[in-house]
């Protein structure tokens, strides 16, 4: 029997975003040829970058009045009426602020299981198996799911570069009527609020120099920013930093803050808790300088020196301006 | 600082104290005792005016600066100011050649208990001189013993910072873990804990023989002098720390030490004995550099490495751990790397008995 | 108004995580328990609405682990009224566990708003936040930081974090649940000593948590630490040598000019 996979489309600044296209490559690798993908988008399709949607067997576009809004209460309501549950299998939700929202409604109204922190998922006979990984990405869970529909909010990564193969047929595309009172207006969304921007835009540094809780006090940021200077790079911090106030919003680096890039990542005394490291991963080069030969952040970079930053960096500026000198 | 002791005192008269714990002054004092000394009614200051307006402060809802409530918190939580696991205390023993009982787990009567501190137990630079304190100890033939991963801090900085209830707190579980073992004395690297074992636990009913290990040592100076056999030709100048110095008016013992290492040149300092400057670690300084410099405060730590390269000294010991590093980093703003070093007197006597791991940074 | 902040015990990362042998579980006989983060961030919240709208706040938690100190806490700075929940069991309340006696729960005490934490490290097969309001039929937004009153009493402000430190001002209708992922300003800080008089003078009212567990909705096949899969290649020697291998490896990158 042909099952359905759900893959509510989050479109953010414009754009559809790189999670959900990790949920349409995963529904697309779990449906297989049998099962139909449908993807569901609030709003109108952007013009931009929308052949991800590709991927699905239909598109359906709710489009009348405020449905493009982001208010995943009103959105979460109208797909669980909208949606026929007898024949939903999955619906795969990106783990997202948005995502975060919506898919944990969406299990609660319908009483059916969620299965948050999802980093793997795959089909073994008639159970879907889910791996969850929790406890600041130090523990993981295997879960078998039985039941059906399941919720399923996905971790970014682990779709990311999986190969699909092209589908043969363009996605139907269906618009369906939204009335007003199928709308649930008890959460409305009223504006973007922009962070206070002051020059330096971390994500278009080619270097980064970055600090975390082992920076220890805010004086110490000192040390960080003359070794930035000399590298010609840009001083970012993880969230306990910004947290604390020793750096603006702005420079903040990971899931609800910036994504970046550069060249060079420099982590000084930063642990690589995967909302941070979701920051930082496609840098170019990440080096890691922790006291901690056990911490996290030396799964994810390419080279690691385990000791004391305040001996590490002071060392470091010196070599790099020795180095300045000689040439 | 705005509000001076005298300030304070002038302002309690008037009423108006509610100005001075709204003011950023009382989180700028490091707990130097030097008003304490110079009072010439002999009130000692530091340890009642300060924590006591701190600790108003606090029961008034004032914020301290976020870094010392980040100390606090990890106090409370983990026993240490750092927030580091209180299984990790014993990282330090590491790879150390001498044995190490860990009374925790196995109870035995020994000499000395000796309380190694945080600082020691888990900060790389003043790890090394808690292995060489292990060091000499065992060759001394002193049969001592640790805490392990049941040591906890004493709490002499909260309760200069006004966290009074979490030193109450500290106090009492120190005591029921003290309690549980048998010793003759307890002796400690930081000045600061030997203090507060030494003047304020006994308030609370906790009354155990405590040293500083310098006057531990000095008073078992004949049995090191054979070991000293190597010699150190420098020229050395030791800065008086606060608590075991003008607090306890201990001054001589590490003289005593440091004159006993053959090659040792000691020369003074302008400020020296109890009228040394303090390194600006205590109080709560340790975390408040950034908040004191915001307020106008000097780094009281670059002032004292300057009248340190001031006597052509090349080596600066110390006898507190807070020190080393504040020192360390002092003489490197003051671009002095090449002239000054700045050692324990432990690092000292261990390299002297030729036991030492590595000669230092 | 009548706010409502639960608060959880969950494992404490700074240590090592020890897995149960049988490996269905963490083994909550070793684990350290701390506060959870954000709960802690909707407490400071709480006390904010409390501050600025003179909001009555209870705040509620099941019996386990060393819950009464974070009580106590809650006592010291300000709360109004202490609910314990009953829970003789050996591992603590799963998110389905805690909706259901909430749902019950929240009605009977004519709660307005509740605050609590949008996330805890131990969820996976729900989420407590989100899912109480769906259960309640009230509203909800999530991963706030920051709740605000707008003049209009039954409508809120709360501001919703997205990527790129840019928030979403949402209007909320009351009731509602709001998922607090921080505060507006950093949980406040209460002295030890403060604690300690409230350990002697407050008193919890106690209810009956639910008798048996709830089975939760998928099964549990196997619970373990993260594998370690890629590891950085480590530099090792003395800061001078590290640092002039570094330099060396950011030359070969073309970092380095």
């Amino acid at each position: 029997m042909s099952r359905r996979i759900a893959v509510p489309v989050e479109a953010y600044q414009g754009k559809i975003t790189d999670l959900t296209r990790e949920c349409l490559i995963a529904a697309r690798l779990l449906a297989g040829d049998q099962d139909e993908v449908v993807a569901y988008m609030f709003g109108e399709i952007p013009a931009e970058g929308n052949s991800v949607l590709q991927l699905a067997d239909r598109i359906i576009t709710f489009e009348d009045g405020q449905v493009g809004q982001p208010v995943a209460l009103a959105q979460a309501k109208l797909l669980c009426s909208k949606l026929d549950r007898a024949e939903l299998d999955l619906v795969l939700v990106g783990s997202s602020s948005w995502g975060l929202d919506l898919g944990p409604l969406m299990a609660a109204y319908w009483g059916v299981p969620l299965v948050a922190n999802c980093q793997w998922l795959e089909r073994r006979e008639n159970s879907l198996w889910a791996t969850c990984r929790i406890c600041a990405g130090k523990l993981m869970v295997d879960v078998e799911v039985e039941a059906r529909p399941a919720v399923v909010l996905l971790l970014p990564g682990s779709f990311l570069r999986k190969e699909v193969a092209p589908r043969s047929r363009q996605p139907v595309i269906e618009r369906e009527t939204v009335a007003a009172e199928e709308w649930d207006s008890r959460v409305r969304f009223q504006r973007w609020i922009e962070p206070q921007r002051e020059d330096v835009d971390i994500t278009q540094a080619e270097i980064l120099v970055a600090v975390g809780r082992g920076i220890e006090r805010q004086e110490n940021l000192e040390l960080a920013e003359e070794l930035a200077e000399v590298l010609g790079g840009v001083v970012c911090g993880s969230r306990p930093v910004v947290d604390q106030g020793w750096l603006p919003p702005t420079r903040q680096v990971g899931k609800s803050g910036m994504i970046v890039k550069p060249k060079l990542y420099l982590a000084l005394g930063i642990s690589g808790a995967p909302e941070h490291v979701e920051g930082m991963k496609d840098a170019d080069l990440i080096v890691a300088i922790n006291r901690d030969e056990q911490a996290p952040i030396f799964h994810v970079a390419d080279y690691g020196i385990a000791a004391d930053l305040f001996d590490v960096v002071p060392a470091l500026k010196e070599a790099l301006i020795a180095r300045r000198q000689e040439t | 600082m705005e509000y001076t002791p005298r300030r304070i005192i002038a302002e309690a008269w008037s009423g108006t104290l509610e100005r001075v714990i709204r003011s950023p002054s009382i989180w700028m004092c490091v707990g130097c005792y030097t008003c304490s000394l110079r009072c010439p009614r002999q009130i000692d200051l530091t340890d009642t005016v300060w924590p006591a307006m701190r600790d108003y402060a606090l029961q008034e809802g004032i914020q301290p600066p976020s870094e010392l409530r980040t100390a606090f918190q990890n106090l409370y939580l983990y026993g240490n100011v750092f927030g580091h696991s209180p299984r990790k205390r014993l990282e330090w023993t590491r790879g150390l050649e001498v044995t190490v009982r860990d009374l925790s787990k196995s109870p035995e009567p020994v000499e000395v208990l000796w309380l190694v501190g945080c600082y020691p137990s888990y900060h790389p630079r003043n790890q090394v001189v808690a292995r060489e304190m292990a060091r000499i100890l065992t060759a001394l033939g002193i049969r001592w013993g640790i805490l392990g991963k049941e040591e906890r801090a004493l709490g002499d900085c909260d309760r200069l910072f006004g966290e009074e209830g979490l030193f109450e707190m500290l106090v009492e579980s120190n005591r029921r873990l003290f309690e549980r073992f048998q010793f003759e004395k307890i002796v400690l690297l930081d000045p600061h804990a030997f203090r507060a074992l030494e003047k304020f636990y006994p308030r609370f009913g906790a009354v155990f023989p405590a040293e500083h290990y310098t006057t531990f040592l000095a008073s078992r100076l004949e049995q090191l002098r054979p070991w000293l056999v190597k010699r150190i030709n420098a020229r050395v100048t030791y800065h008086d720390n606060c608590c075991v110095g003008r607090r306890c008016r201990c001054f001589d013992a590490p003289r005593k030490l440091l004159t006993a290492i053959p090659g040792i040149e000691l020369v003074e300092m302008e400020r020296n004995r109890e009228h040394a400057l303090c390194c600006g670690g205590g109080g709560g300084g340790m975390w408040l550099d950034a908040f004191i410099t915001q307020h106008g405060g000097r780094r009281l730590s670059d002032v004292r490495v300057q009248h340190a390269l001031k006597t052509g000294a090349e080596i600066l010991a110390v006898s507190c751990p807070f020190e080393l590093s504040r020192f360390e980093d002092a003489v490197k703003v003051a671009g002095a790397e090449d002239r000054l070093r700045v050692r324990d007197i432990l690092e000292l006597l261990a390299e002297s008995m030729g036991l030492s791991e590595g000669g230092g940074p | 108004m009548n706010v409502l902040v639960t608060v959880r015990l969950v494992p404490d990362l700074v240590e090592p995580l020890v897995v149960s042998p049988q490996e269905d579980n963490l083994d909550w006989e070793e684990t350290s328990l701390v506060l959870n983060e954000s709960d802690d961030h909707a407490l400071e919240e709480a006390l904010l609405l409390k501050e600025k709208h003179r909001a009555r706040i209870t705040v509620t938690a099941f019996d386990f682990g060393e819950i009464d100190q974070v009580l106590y806490m809650a006592a010291a700075k300000g709360v109004d009224r202490i609910i314990k929940i009953s829970w003789p069991h050996r591992e603590p309340p799963n998110s389905l566990e805690i909706v259901e006696t909430l749902a019950r729960l929240v009605p009977a005490l004519g709660i307005d708003l509740v605050l609590m934490g949008c996330q805890s490290p131990t969820e996976f097969l729900g989420m407590a936040a989100p899912q109480l309001a769906a259960t309640l039929g009230w509203s909800y937004v999530g991963v706030v930081r920051g709740v605000e009153g707008s003049g209009r009493s039954e409508a809120w402000r709360a501001f919703k974090e997205y990527p790129g430190a840019i928030l979403a001002e949402m209007e909320v209708r009351l009731p509602a649940v709001v998922g607090i992922l921080t505060a507006s300003q950093p949980p406040r800080y209460v002295p030890v000593s403060r604690i300690r008089a409230a350990a002697q003078q407050v008193q919890f009212e106690t209810i009956e948590g639910p008798d048996e567990l709830k089975e939760p909705p998928a099964a549990i096949r196997r619970v373990y630490l993260t594998p370690v899969t890629a590891h950085a290649t480590m530099l090792r020697g003395s800061e001078e040598e590290v640092a002039r291998q570094l330099v060396e490896i950011l030359l070969e990158k073309g970092i380095l000019k």
